[in-house]
């Protein structure tokens, strides 16, 4: 398991999409196919403190989703909207999702200062998420609940503002 | 041994010409300070007013950027007809020379209030006003007070009948919004009804058809939406802060150490350092527009204020808030109030977080006045308290006393005055 991790997060760091401002490029989600496989995408809960990724599986892998800032790069203090693209493992997908949003700062107490939903299904496995903003520099964890096809699953992703 | 010397020498000065070439490349700060880094670089970048985006437009207003309604909106702001005692205008809180606030810790009309009067400076660049964020829209903020009976107590119906009986508001009014209601009914009319406290006003108030309440309540709408446009024109200025930015961007050593003197260079320093203070007093009018619980002891002859928990419950079911018949916003103009956390856990002993421009002109701090001096309301992030009511993020920042005077130092430089005509600043009557 170790021996797995250490192979997998510079691997992942070499794929990094970045919300931060001072990354060059400042686009959030790779529209080519990742090098790795899907199950080199999943992530144990007490890894994701290092991984930026904005493309993964669902933490028990039943659904491979992606997120996408709509302003780039991802402003603070400012309430902007995201959206989801959501497919099943092997790549197809899903248009009729149920997805609550949830988040924290995972060093902080507190949740989110707004709260956020998915206001529209955009069609072709995307969701619009309206109502985000975050008020802090610091790492920020948006939580994805996620029921479709008879499955229930969570995704969690790390956004860094600088 | 020579031979070493002077390559030590040598390597010592190649060592000193890189360090020098480094030490450029990172922007020299003062002589004896030590330089920004490129990450706090951005930061200063970030806090500084060159930074300050366009005013944003307000859709639920729509004539928050018409010189004509901001004409109106100057002349009620100034005058003093508009209260029940005719002594009170918005501006007895919102004095001009004391940075649009009035120096109290709890504003004072016809009664004293419970909170203080936040600065009009830089104000329209909020999502939410008021302590409490209650109103999501500067019209609507107008109003409230304007009704409240500890405020100018009086009523939309009284204020309907000076619009329409003084001719240069009569005349000012309708070139904006249309024709005034025919007011000449004191039947229909009465001089004081409105839904306010007063039994009496709130009696003739009920007394009246539903129409003409609305017709009334249109013309008070708009009184709001005119004293909104010429609160947009009250814009932060730059500050010595600012100018200190401007110098390291520039490189100009000099100019930096003419901007601030070092105390406030250490103050800065600890501001986006380990005091954390930046968390919340982000962006270039050093406010995340949000509320934070900071854990603000319960004032003296007050009861516990659950401040935003309170404000949000109203905020939405306010006839007067973005998605409302009085608003002029579609519905997609209405984020902020669509996704509004209600969640109590999360507000409750929450306000929202104030401007730190112009912070030293605008004594006392908090939303009740519980700190006199900026000294006290910084030694607070030193010494944080058990929140009174939900809890607080901070913990205490771990800093000096000699810190906590740079911090001062720092806060102080946030001053300038407001970038706003010198005839905007008065009533336009005189």
């Amino acid at each position: 398991m170790h021996l797995k991790r250490l192979f997998v997060i510079p691997l992942i760091m070499m794929m990094l999409p970045c919300a931060s401002v001072f990354a060059e490029d400042t686009s959030l989600t790779t529209t080519e196919t990742p090098a790795v496989t899907t199950g080199e995408l999943h992530r144990v809960d007490d890894s994701i403190d290092s991984d930026r990724t904005m493309i993964r599986m669902s933490g028990s892998d039943r659904f491979r989703v992606s997120m996408r800032s709509n302003v780039d790069p991802v402003p603070l203090s400012q309430i902007h909207s995201w959206t989801l693209h959501l497919e099943t493992p092997e790549g197809v997908a899903i248009d009729n999702a149920q997805i609550g949003v949830y988040g924290d700062m995972p060093a902080h107490r507190h949740g989110l200062p707004t709260k956020p939903k998915v206001t529209e299904n955009l069609g072709g496995g995307d969701y619009l998420i309206e109502g985000v903003k975050f008020t802090m520099p610091g790492r920020w964890q948006l939580i994805l609940i996620i029921t479709a096809d008879g499955k229930r699953d969570k995704a969690k992703f790390n956004v860094d503002l600088p | 041994m020579k031979l070493t010397r002077r390559w030590t020498g040598a390597g010592g000065l190649l060592l000193l010409a890189m360090s020098g070439i480094t030490l450029a490349a990172d922007q020299k700060s003062a002589a004896d300070s030590p330089a920004w880094s490129e990450a706090e670089i951005a930061t200063l970048r970030s806090l500084w007013i060159g930074s300050l985006p366009p005013l944003p437009p307000d859709p639920s207003n729509a004539v928050a950027d018409d010189p004509r309604a901001a004409a109106l909106g100057q002349r009620m702001f100034f005058d003093p007809r508009f209260s029940a005692n005719g002594e009170i205008a918005c501006v007895s809180c919102h004095l001009p020379e004391k940075a649009f606030t009035d120096g109290l810790g709890r504003a004072q009309g016809m009664g004293t209030t419970k909170r203080g009067a936040p600065t009009l400076i830089g104000a329209a660049y909020n999502a939410w006003f008021l302590w409490d964020g209650r109103s999501d829209s500067q019209w609507s903020q107008a109003l409230g007070p304007l009704e409240n009976e500890l405020e100018h107590g009086g009523s939309r119906t009284r204020y309907a009948h000076i619009l329409y009986s003084d001719p240069v508001y009569h005349e000012q009014y309708e070139s904006l919004f249309g024709a005034l209601p025919d007011l000449s009914d004191h039947s229909r009319f009465p001089d004081n009804a409105g839904p306010v406290s007063d039994k009496a006003a709130a009696a003739a108030w009920q007394a009246m058809t539903e129409a003409d309440r609305e017709a009334v309540t249109r013309v008070f709408v708009n009184m709001g939406k005119a004293i909104a446009a010429y609160e947009r024109l009250i814009l932060p200025g730059p500050a010595p802060f600012d100018h200190y930015v401007e110098a390291l961007l520039a490189g100009d050593d000099q100019a930096m150490q003419k901007a601030l003197e070092p105390d406030a260079v250490a103050g800065l320093r600890v501001f986006i350092g380990k005091g954390n203070c930046i968390n919340c007093h982000n962006g270039p009018l050093f406010t995340n527009y949000g509320f934070q619980n900071v854990g603000v002891p319960i004032a003296e002859g007050l009861g516990i204020d659950e401040g935003r928990y309170r404000g949000a419950l109203e905020v939405v079911k306010s006839e007067f808030n973005c998605l409302g018949k009085y608003s002029d916003a579609g519905e997609n103009d209405c984020a902020e109030l669509r996704f509004v956390q209600l969640s109590r856990d999360e507000i409750v002993g929450a306000f929202k977080v104030p401007t730190l421009r112009n912070v030293a002109d605008t004594a006392p701090y908090t939303h009740s006045g519980e700190y006199a001096t900026l000294a006290e309301a910084i030694e607070h992030y030193d010494n944080i308290p058990v929140a009174p009511i939900g809890y607080t993020e901070l913990f205490t920042i771990r800093v000096t006393d000699n810190e906590l005077q740079q911090l001062e130092a720092f806060l102080r430089s946030l001053s300038g005055p407001p970038v706003i005509a010198p005839a905007l600043l008065r009533s336009p009557t005189k």
